[in-house]
């Protein structure tokens, strides 16, 4: 992270500076196991299957 | 296991949770224990493999016990010699084989994992020897050896680290910060190992298939031929980044949920303006190892040796360092080329170096490194250099030659 938004991030109040992580958090973890469920074919399987 | 799938994500979020619960220390390390032998159970397919697990593991913890209580550097040395001629033969070294009988290559045996036991094993040994490390239990000794986190690729931890951690194993779980900060950390390292590194190497290796056939190539104009090659030159270092620095990410946020802090191993490497410094923010646990554990005893040996050639000598130590960082990497020749480039660009600095404080004197070598402009084109080389360093970087020497070779004669 650059200085300037490490001052930024620190400076934030800690309720907001924990809603920001988990949003992005959250928005990973999404395309993460997507690409996860991709790769292991599993995810073709699912749409056959529902 | 891979550790970019869903088998291990998931895993490592459970046995996180499972992790949580368990109320004491020694209960936590027991799990944990358990966690690292089923990881390497998946990646040892028989007995002999196992038998030579324990071999490899054992010269280590005996050359420990017995360099506790005698300090001696001929036991260093002996224990030097056998680990690392076991090591060469087991892992089938190409130049080993031209050197040695062939009988010596019949057995294959699983060495998965043995590169990174090396390094975690010479440096408890070493600093045992040394008297920095004054105990050494054998569960602390095989939990740091096995430790799933580290075991096939790194970051190569320090044995008095791992220690700290692990006599005061505790999940992080109570802080919601932290907790969300290994999973970003977890699902950030997957992105860039399956989806950014994928994307690369899917690029490279179509690129690498239409040069590598001479009959394709053939029917490309030359600038198409260039073109296909700066892609692949490009593209690979960039994938290799990727998937390196996306696994040690996955790796270093799965340990913090277990209370281990591992090393970080990468800081913008392709901003270095040269070798050296290359080597300190590139796979940075690897480079500090060299740093300690081979350039500075060999420095050390010939300034005591030579005490007036020391400070001209010290790019050789540079050369041999870093060509030995580089020959570790991979038994086949691609990886001698790779090691020797290495080797060149680290000691070429520290030659340029010497010449510079030799023409300008200290203040102007101080001068010279602060300029804007000197920078930007110390990075534009080094990251060129490197590249061509990583190029290199694959078992295959003949497919490293042919694409070259394709680029300027195809029908040849």
């Amino acid at each position: 992270m650059s200085k300037f938004l490490e001052k930024k991030w620190n400076r934030m109040p800690p309720r907001r500076r924990l809603f920001l992580l988990a949003a992005a958090t959250f928005a990973s973890a999404v395309v993460a196991f997507m690409m996860l469920l991709r790769n292991a074919g599993v995810r073709e399987v699912l749409y056959k299957a529902f | 296991m891979n550790v970019c799938s869903i088998e291990w994500v998931v895993c490592l979020l459970l046995l996180s949770a499972v992790f949580f619960l368990i109320p004491g220390v020694r209960e936590r390390q027991a799990f944990l224990c358990v966690c690292n032998v089923a990881f390497v159970a998946t990646m040892i397919p028989n007995f002999a493999g196992w038998c030579a697990l324990a071999g490899f593991l054992g010269i280590g913890f005996i050359a420990a016990r017995v360099l506790l209580s005698r300090p001696r550097k001929w036991i260093l040395v002996v224990y030097l010699v056998v680990l690392l001629a076991a090591f060469i033969i087991f892992k089938r070294y190409v130049f080993a084989k031209v050197l040695l009988p062939a009988a010596l290559f019949r057995t294959i045996v699983a060495t998965v994992g043995w590169s990174y036991m090396l390094f975690r094993q010479i440096q408890v040994v070493v600093d045992v020897y040394q008297g920095q490390i004054e105990r050494l239990p054998l569960w602390n000794y095989l939990n740091f050896q096995l430790n799933i986190f580290g075991f096939v690729a790194g970051p190569i931890q320090r044995y008095e680290e791992f220690r700290e951690h692990w006599k005061d194993l505790k999940p992080i779980l109570s802080d919601a910060e932290s907790v969300l900060r290994a999973y970003l950390r977890i699902f950030i390292g997957a992105i860039k190992m399956g989806l950014l590194g994928g994307f690369c190497f899917n690029s490279f290796t179509t690129c690498k298939n239409l040069l590598a056939d001479p009959d394709r190539a053939a029917q490309m104009t030359h600038l198409h031929r260039v073109l296909l090659f700066l892609v692949i030159f490009y593209t690979y270092p960039i994938y290799i980044y990727l998937n390196f620095s996306g696994y040690c990410d996955m790796i270093i946020g799965g340990a913090s949920l277990f209370g281990i802090r591992m090393p970080e191993n990468f800081d913008r490497p392709y901003l270095s303006r040269n070798m050296i410094e290359y080597w300190t923010r590139w796979h940075r646990t690897l480079g500090f190892w060299i740093r300690d554990y081979v350039f500075t005893p060999l420095y050390k040996a010939i300034a005591g040796h030579w005490p007036q050639k020391a400070a001209s000598l010290a790019f050789l130590c540079y050369f041999v360092a870093f060509f030995l960082a580089g020959v570790w990497h991979g038994s086949t020749w691609n990886f001698i080329i790779f090691g020797v480039l290495n080797g060149l660009g680290s000691s070429a600095t520290k030659l340029w170096e010497t010449f510079l404080v030799r023409k300008v004197g200290r203040p102007g070598l101080r001068s010279y490194l602060q300029n804007a402009s000197v920078r930007a084109a110390a990075i534009f080389i080094t990251v060129n250099y490197a590249c061509l360093t990583i190029y290199f970087f694959r078992p295959e020497l003949g497919l490293s030659y042919s694409m070259v070779k394709n680029i300027f004669a195809p029908h040849l």
